[in-house]
């Protein structure tokens, strides 16, 4: 696999799947409206060329006043519909500030989708503060820190989180932030796991 | 670069929460599969299934 990595920032050029299509034609509604987000889910792994399946990519959002999530949904709404409400007000303050994610689907489909939520603690903020920038075929899309995304997959620790964490691991060792990875493997607890699972 | 606090209780919370959101999600999408025709659905799938 060639990647090109420097500080954070990776470039990727691959034969796109339909998952990936899906996953740059929203990204690219929100590149567009000045939206500070980042990936966070299995699809980090995919992207980098695991072979598994998502029926969702899951989404952090800088917390962004009504008005400008208002703008965004009409663009959204284009292409793409919230499957958990019609009306952005709805959207907007029963689950966004609730601190629950809606999702958006291509018109008149379930999945695939995006889950799109707002930060919900410091970890969150510091993900889309600190967020990695990918180049994909040159089309610009953010993911969460490898440095954080597998310690944290670590962390969920269901069978298909350790296979996630182990799969990026083996492709990125000796290419990550060696103290920022350690830093979080023993925040988040999971020194014993990464032992076990990982090394 | 600054590490962010970490409340592990938090974290395990949300471990929860989001369990909790999957299986609500997959019971949404079970409704209305049964109630979208199966060129519809399946267009969905395929995307899905074709991507590995």
């Amino acid at each position: 696999m060639e990647l090109k990595i420097s500080k954070n920032k990776i470039e990727l050029d691959k034969k796109l799947n339909e998952l990936d299509c899906f996953v740059l034609e929203f990204t690219s509604l929100l590149n567009k409206s000045n939206i500070e987000y980042a990936i966070v889910s299995g699809y980090v792994s995919i992207l980098f060329g695991r072979n598994r399946a998502s029926e969702d990519v899951d989404l952090i959002v800088k917390k962004y006043n009504f008005k400008k999530f208002d703008a965004l949904w009409d663009k959204i709404n284009d292409k793409f519909e919230c499957v958990n409400s019609q009306d952005s007000r709805d959207a907007y303050d029963e689950y966004l500030l609730n601190g629950n994610a809606i999702r958006f689907s291509r018109k008149g489909m379930f999945i695939p989708n995006f889950e799109f939520k707002f930060p919900k603690n410091e970890l969150d903020r510091w993900t889309t503060e600190y967020k990695t920038k990918v180049l994909l075929n040159k089309n610009k899309l953010y993911i969460s820190p490898l440095e954080l995304q597998i310690p944290f997959k670590i962390f969920l620790g269901g069978e298909k989180d350790i296979e996630d964490a182990r799969y990026l691991y083996n492709l990125f060792k000796g290419k990550m932030d060696n103290e920022l990875f350690e830093g979080f493997i023993h925040r988040l607890g999971v020194n014993k796991a990464f032992d076990k699972f990982l090394k | 670069m600054k590490f962010p606090k970490i409340d592990l209780k938090e974290l395990e919370k949300f471990k929860k929460e989001n369990f909790r959101e999957r299986l609500e999600f997959i019971d949404k999408y079970a409704e209305w599969l049964k109630k979208t025709d199966n060129k519809k659905w399946s267009r969905g799938q395929k995307t899905i299934v074709d991507t590995h």
